[in-house]
């Protein structure tokens, strides 16, 4: 009997046995938890269903602005390419009027032999010589081509922000895919071995080919850097 | 020089043909373009060239992958390689030189600087240098 006595002793928690109170109180919270969880549930299968749309509209934008950018780059060639043809029919043109202007002195001696028997043409002829060039080519036509042509590639330089921004997205699109993997898994716990979650499809995820860190800069610095690193290694490696 | 046949190895469309474009627009036209490593190795198997540029992000095979089946081909093995990515740490670089790229740029890049890696190249495989 005295063994029994504290064996019943010891089994009780220290506090007492819980009252009928304290049982009532237990049993509502956990009542409540349960639509709690069930809550929980619902919306993280909302949201796992949810990521593969977001990664699919990021992957969409990649795609837009790739479009995109290369019709940039296509009205960008046919541009530099009509200035090309401009530029090499205003050479040709230049070296017209140079054998014009050569022509036109050869006339310049004949006529002078006209001031005695026919100074009228002379004077006409000196009129014409006088007056403004009409068919001349303006001065400064090859520098306005040159600065278009140079316009014309730094905007096909600077399209290169569509790959790093690519590569910017595609990072976020690698983290929303191990969210959407975390959130799966937690999802698979609360099942806890009821019926099994419903498949979720994956996200567009990109594989690991991309630079989340890609910048872009103009700064020269990072070029100058690496430039720096290269030589180093080129010094200390070909002695 | 003007005749040497570049292949141009980056899965951005966007950034073969700014890479291209400028090639053209500094003399070169001799150019054939891949998609990533994989593309590129199969290029130079059916239509050789003389200089490689690749960027290093790309699927199927990367660029450094591909610089080092480049270098432990016989028939390739010597050809220059100008790497172009937008990786620009220290140890990015310094692990493109240990695969033997012969220069290295960081995106973005520019007209003028990818002319004087390119020029610089050149004249060293010229002289046999390293």
């Amino acid at each position: 009997m005295g063994k029994k006595r504290k064996a019943v002793a010891a089994a009780v928690p220290q506090g007492g046995w819980p009252t009928r109170d304290s049982l009532d109180k237990f049993v509502k919270v956990v009542s409540g938890v349960i639509p709690l969880l069930d809550s929980i549930r619902e919306s993280l299968e909302e949201s796992t269903g949810s990521i593969p749309k977001a990664s699919q509209q990021l992957d969409n934008v990649t795609r837009a602005t790739e479009s995109a950018t290369v019709e940039i780059l296509d009205v960008l060639e046919r541009m530099s390419g009509r200035v090309r043809t401009l530029g090499e029919a205003l050479a040709a043109g230049r070296a017209s009027a140079d054998a014009e202007a050569g022509r036109l002195a050869d006339l310049d001696g004949l006529m002078a032999s006209l001031a005695s028997t026919r100074p009228d043409i002379l004077e006409r002829w000196k009129e014409y010589r006088a007056a403004p060039c009409g068919t001349c080519l303006p001065a400064g036509l090859d520098a306005e081509f040159g600065a278009i042509s140079a316009d014309a590639m730094s905007i096909g330089m600077a399209l290169q922000v569509q790959d790093i921004t690519t590569q910017q997205i595609a990072g976020v699109s690698h983290m929303i895919e191990s969210v959407r993997m975390k959130l799966a898994e937690v999802l698979q716990s609360l099942m806890d071995g009821e019926n099994p979650p419903p498949a979720v499809p994956a996200a567009a995820a990109p594989g690991g080919h991309f630079d989340a860190d890609a910048e872009y800069s103009h700064s020269p610095d990072r070029q100058v850097s690496t430039d720096e690193i290269v030589e180093r290694w080129k010094r200390g490696h070909n002695g | 020089m003007a005749n040497t046949k570049f292949l141009v190895v980056d899965d951005s469309l966007t950034m073969r043909r700014i890479v291209i474009n400028t090639l053209k627009s500094i003399g070169f036209d001799n150019i054939i373009e891949a998609a990533d490593g994989k593309d590129a190795v199969a290029k130079l198997l059916s239509e050789g060239a003389d200089f490689l540029i690749t960027d290093w992000n790309m699927p199927e095979m990367s660029g450094l992958d591909l610089t080092k089946w480049v270098r432990a081909n016989q028939q390739f093995g010597e050809i220059p390689i100008l790497m172009i990515t937008t990786r620009g740490n220290k140890e990015d670089v310094i692990e493109a030189m240990k695969m033997r790229v012969n220069n290295y740029i960081v995106k973005p890049f520019t007209a003028p600087g990818l002319k004087e890696k390119i020029d610089q190249i050149l004249k060293t495989v010229g002289t046999g240098a390293a």
